[in-house]
C-alpha cells in the first residue's frame, strides 16, 4: 500500500508573507513618525528658545533706551547739564552696541517672511532714538544756553518720541510673539499629522493581528488535521506490519510442525514395521495356542492357514497340513461334501456363514461337535479367494447345556409345584384368617352376651361376687375380641396391595391426635408436628403406623402431669428419618429386641393396656414399605420412634 | 312406625337370640323373623318351599342379612334381593362380624342399605341393634309400595 506523507502547502501562504513585509514597514514607519517627532520637537525647543532670548535682548534694549531717555528728564531737577550729557551719551553707546547687535542676529533669520517687517521696526526704532536723542541734546543746550523755558518746550517733544520708541519696541515683540505662535500652530499641525499617522498604524496592526490570529487558527486547523491523517497512516502501517510479522510467524511455526510431524511419522513407520513383525510372530503363537480350529482354505479346498489345534486333529504339523487338502484328512466323503458346499456358499455370497452342531470325525475316529463360523478372505498380495474358518469344539459345551437344561427344568417344575402350594397355602391362610374373624368372635359375643343376660335376668340371685366373676368373663372376652383383631389387622398388613402416592403425614397426624384429644379430653398432652412433612406411601397402612405410634407415645405419658409428644424429621444417612417422641414412661433398653415381636409387651396389662401387636403391625408395614424402625428409650424419661421409607419404589 | 316383619338371616341361634333381646330392650315390637340359612332367607323372601304360604303383601319391612351363612351366602342372598323387581327396594343392612374391606365392598356393590360391624360388647351390640331398628323403621322413608 502507498501512503501520502508530503504535507501540503498550506493555502493562503503568501498571506503570511504580506502579513511579515506589513509588519516589518509599520515598525520602520513608527520609527520614522518618532524620530519625526522627536526632531520636531527638539527644533521647536531651540527655536522657542532662540526666540525667548530675542524677547529678553528686546525687552533689555526697552531698558537701556529708557535709561537713553533718563537724562533727558533728570536734568531739570539735576540742573547738570553736562553730567546728564554725558550719562545719555553712555547709555545711548550701550544702546547702540546691543541694538546693532540685535538687529545683525534678527537678519541671519531670512528664512522667515515677517522678518522684514521687524527689521522695519528696528528702522523705527533707530530713528526714533536718534530724534528723541537730538530733542535730549537740544534740551542740554538750552540749558547751557540758560534758556530752561525753551529747554521745558522741547522736553514735551522728547517724550513724544520716546513713546513713538516704545511704540516701535511693542511692535517689535509683537512680531515676535505672532512669529512664535505661528511657529506653534505649524508644530502643532505636524504633531497632529504624525497622530494621524499612528492612528492608522494603530488600526494597521490591529489589523495585523487579526489577520494573524485568523490565518494562525486556519493553519493550526489544517495541520491538525494533516497530524492526525498522519498518525492514522502510521497507526495502519504499524498494524499492517505487525500482521505480516505474525503471519510469518505462523507460517515459520507450521513449517517447523510439519518437519517435526514428518520426522514422527517416519519414526512411527519404522516402529510400526518392526511392532508389525514382532505381532505377526506373537499372532502365529496366539493362534497356535487358542484350542479352536483356526483355519484357512482356497476355493481347492487346499489349507493355506491352519493352527496347531488343527494340526492336532489330523494327527500331523502344521508345517506339513499347509498345502495339502482337506480331501487328504476327511473321514467320509459325505463330510467332504458338506465342507466344500459350506465353503462354496461362503465364496459365492461373500458373506459370512455359521454352521452349528457339524459332526466332525477326526483321525482317531472320535466325532466332534463344532460351531464354525466362516467368513470370506483374501491374502494380501494374492487375488485367489479363500475362506478364512473358526470352529469351536461343542461336544462338551452341548453336554453341559443339555444338563443344565434338565436341571433348570427339573427347578422350574419343582418352583412351580412350590408357587402352587404356596398360593394354595395363602388362600388358606386367609380363609383361616376370614374364619377367625367371624367364627371366633360369634361366641365370644355369645358369651359377652349372655354373661349379661345373667347379670340382668338373674341379679336378685347372684351375690356381688359372683356378679364381679361373671363381669370378669365379660371383660376377657372384650380381651379376646381385641387379640382377634390385632391379629387380623397384622395379616391384613401383610396381605393388602400397596398402593404408593404421597401421603401428608402432618395432616395424618394432626388427624389423629386430635382424635385422641376427642377420646380423652381430660388429659392435656403438648403435641408438637412439624408441618408439611410427606413420605411416598400407603396412606391407610401409614396411617396405620402414625396411629400406632402416636397411641402408644399417648398411652405411654398418661401418667405425666406434663406429657408431651413430638412428630418431626431428622436428616438421616439414607434420607429422611421420622421420629416420634414421648417423655413417658419409655422401657428398659435390655428388652428393645422384643419390642417389635407379635404379642410381645413390655409393661404389665394393668400399667399400660395393649394386645401387643401394634409395633410388629408398624414394622410390618414399615418393612413393607422398604424402610426401617427403631426405638431408643430410658425408663422414666420416654421413648423415642424413629423410621424410614424408601424414598420412591 | 312401620310395623312389617324384620327378617334377621342369621345361623348362630345365640346371636339370634341376642338380637331378639337388644330390639325388645329398645322396644322395637316389630314381629321378628329368623331365617338360619341363606336358603331359608330366600324362600321366605320369595314365598318359596316352607314360606310358599307367605302372601308377597307381608314382605318384611327391613332385612338384617349375616355374610357367612350355610347353604347360601348373605351376598348371593342380597344379589338375589336386588336380582328381583318386587324386592329390589328392600332396606337390607348387612349384619355381621367381619370387616374384611372385601366383604364391605361386595356388599355396597350390591346395593346393601348399611353395613354393620357386630360389637363384640353386649352392650353395644344392643345399642347398635337399637339404633338400627329405630333408623329403618322409624326415621327411614320407604318407597311405596307397588
Amino acid at each position: 500500500m502507498t501512503a501520502e506523507t508530503a504535507t501540503p502547502r498550506p493555502r493562503w501562504y503568501w498571506l503570511y508573507f504580506a502579513l511579515a513585509a506589513f509588519d516589518l514597514m509599520t515598525v520602520s514607519f513608527s520609527l520614522y513618525l518618532n524620530h519625526r517627532l522627536t526632531q520636531s520637537y527638539s527644533a521647536s525647543i531651540r527655536v522657542n528658545e532662540t526666540w525667548a532670548t530675542r524677547l529678553g535682548t528686546y525687552s533689555a534694549l526697552r531698558d537701556l533706551a529708557s535709561k537713553v531717555n533718563a537724562p533727558g528728564n533728570d536734568v531739570f531737577d539735576s540742573q547738570a547739564v553736562d553730567e546728564e550729557a554725558q550719562r545719555m551719551k553712555q547709555a545711548l553707546a550701550a544702546f547702540d552696541g546691543k541694538l546693532d547687535h540685535a538687529r545683525q542676529e534678527l537678519s541671519s533669520e531670512t528664512a522667515i517672511a515677517q522678518i522684514t517687517g521687524l527689521l522695519d521696526e528696528f528702522r523705527q526704532v533707530r530713528k526714533s532714538m536718534d530724534e528723541m536723542v537730538a530733542e535730549a541734546d537740544l534740551i542740554f543746550n538750552f540749558f547751557r544756553n540758560r534758556q530752561p523755558r525753551e529747554a521745558g518746550e522741547r522736553m514735551a517733544t522728547m517724550d513724544r518720541k520716546y513713546a513713538r520708541l516704545n511704540q516701535a519696541f511693542s511692535r517689535l515683540e509683537e512680531g515676535v510673539r505672532e512669529i512664535q505662535r505661528r511657529r506653534f500652530a505649524s508644530q502643532h499641525e505636524l504633531a497632529q499629522q504624525l497622530q494621524r499617522a499612528e492612528y492608522a498604524i494603530v488600526a494597521g496592526i490591529v489589523l495585523m493581528i487579526l489577520g494573524v490570529t485568523w490565518y494562525g487558527s486556519k493553519v493550526m486547523r489544517e495541520m491538525t488535521n494533516a497530524t492526525r491523517a498522519r498518525e492514522q497512516l502510521l497507526a495502519e502501517l504499524q498494524q499492517a506490519r505487525d500482521e505480516l510479522d505474525q503471519r510469518v510467524e505462523q507460517r515459520t511455526a507450521a513449517l517447523l510442525r510439519t518437519t517435526q510431524d514428518l520426522n514422527e511419522q517416519i519414526a512411527e513407520r519404522v516402529a510400526a514395521e518392526n511392532q508389525l513383525r514382532d505381532s505377526e510372530r506373537r499372532l502365529r503363537q496366539i493362534i497356535d495356542l487358542v484350542p479352536h480350529y483356526i483355519f484357512a482354505k482356497d476355493s481347492a479346498g487346499q489349507f493355506v492357514l491352519a493352527n496347531q489345534a488343527v494340526a492336532q486333529a489330523y494327527g500331523t504339523t502344521v508345517q506339513e497340513l499347509e498345502g495339502k487338502s482337506y480331501a487328504d484328512f476327511a473321514a467320509s466323503d459325505a463330510e467332504l461334501q458338506r465342507a466344500h458346499q459350506s465353503d462354496m456358499e461362503v465364496l459365492e455370497s461373500g458373506r459370512a456363514k455359521t454352521t452349528d452342531n457339524e459332526i466332525i470325525t477326526d483321525t482317531n475316529g472320535v466325532e466332534h461337535v463344532l460351531s464354525t463360523v466362516k467368513i470370506p478372505f483374501t491374502f494380501s498380495g494374492t487375488e485367489r479367494p479363500a475362506v478364512l474358518g473358526v470352529s469351536t469344539d461343542i461336544t462338551e459345551r452341548n453336554r453341559a447345556q443339555q444338563a443344565l437344561q434338565r436341571l433348570n427344568d427339573e427347578l422350574e417344575e419343582r418352583v412351580r409345584q412350590r408357587t402352587a402350594a404356596l398360593v394354595m397355602a395363602n388362600k388358606e391362610l386367609e380363609a383361616f384368617s376370614y374364619s377367625v374373624s367371624h367364627d371366633l368372635r360369634s361366641p365370644l359375643r355369645g358369651i359377652d352376651g349372655w354373661s349379661q343376660v345373667l347379670l340382668e335376668d338373674y341379679a336378685g340371685k347372684l351375690d356381688d361376687t359372683g356378679k364381679s366373676h361373671l363381669n370378669r368373663v365379660r371383660a376377657e372376652a372384650r380381651r379376646m375380641s381385641e387379640l382377634i383383631d390385632s391379629m387380623l389387622e397384622l395379616s391384613r398388613v401383610m396381605r393388602a396391595d400397596l398402593r404408593r402416592e404421597t401421603v401428608n403425614l402432618s395432616r395424618m397426624a394432626d388427624d389423629l391426635v386430635s382424635t385422641l384429644r376427642q377420646r380423652q379430653p381430660e388429659r392435656t398432652v403438648e403435641v408438637v408436628i412439624e408441618p408439611e412433612m410427606t413420605a411416598q406411601g400407603d396412606a391407610r397402612l401409614l396411617r396405620q403406623v402414625l396411629q400406632n405410634l402416636l397411641e402408644n407415645a399417648w398411652k405411654f405419658t398418661a401418667k405425666r402431669s406434663d406429657a408431651r409428644i413430638a412428630f418431626d424429621t431428622a436428616r438421616g444417612v439414607d434420607g429422611i428419618v421420622y421420629r416420634i417422641t414421648d417423655n413417658g414412661a419409655g422401657f428398659d433398653m435390655a428388652y428393645a429386641g422384643k419390642l417389635f415381636g407379635a404379642f410381645q409387651r413390655l409393661h404389665k396389662a394393668t400399667e399400660f393396656p395393649g394386645t401387643g401387636v401394634g409395633l410388629a403391625t408398624v414394622q410390618r408395614i414399615i418393612h413393607r414399605h422398604g424402610g426401617k424402625i427403631w426405638a431408643d428409650s430410658k425408663v422414666g424419661e420416654g421413648t423415642t420412634f424413629q423410621f424410614t421409607i424408601e424414598e420412591s419404589a | 312406625m312401620n310395623n312389617g316383619v324384620i327378617l334377621l338371616v342369621e345361623d348362630n341361634p345365640s346371636d339370634a337370640d341376642l338380637a331378639r333381646r337388644a330390639f325388645e330392650r329398645k322396644r322395637i315390637l316389630n314381629p321378628l323373623v329368623v331365617a338360619e340359612d341363606g336358603q331359608e332367607a330366600l324362600d321366605y323372601l320369595f314365598c318359596t318351599g316352607p314360606h310358599a304360604g307367605r302372601s308377597p303383601d307381608t314382605d318384611p319391612a327391613l332385612v338384617l342379612l349375616d355374610i357367612n351363612l350355610p347353604k347360601v351366602g348373605g351376598l348371593d342372598v342380597l344379589r338375589r334381593i336386588r336380582g328381583d323387581a318386587r324386592t329390589k327396594h328392600l332396606p337390607v343392612t348387612m349384619l355381621t362380624t367381619s370387616k374384611e374391606e372385601q366383604d364391605l365392598i361386595a356388599s355396597y356393590d350390591l346395593c346393601a342399605n348399611s353395613y354393620i360391624r357386630k360389637p363384640v360388647d353386649f352392650t353395644q351390640f344392643a345399642e347398635a341393634v337399637g339404633q338400627l331398628g329405630l333408623y329403618w323403621l322409624v326415621l327411614n322413608q320407604a318407597p311405596p309400595k307397588r
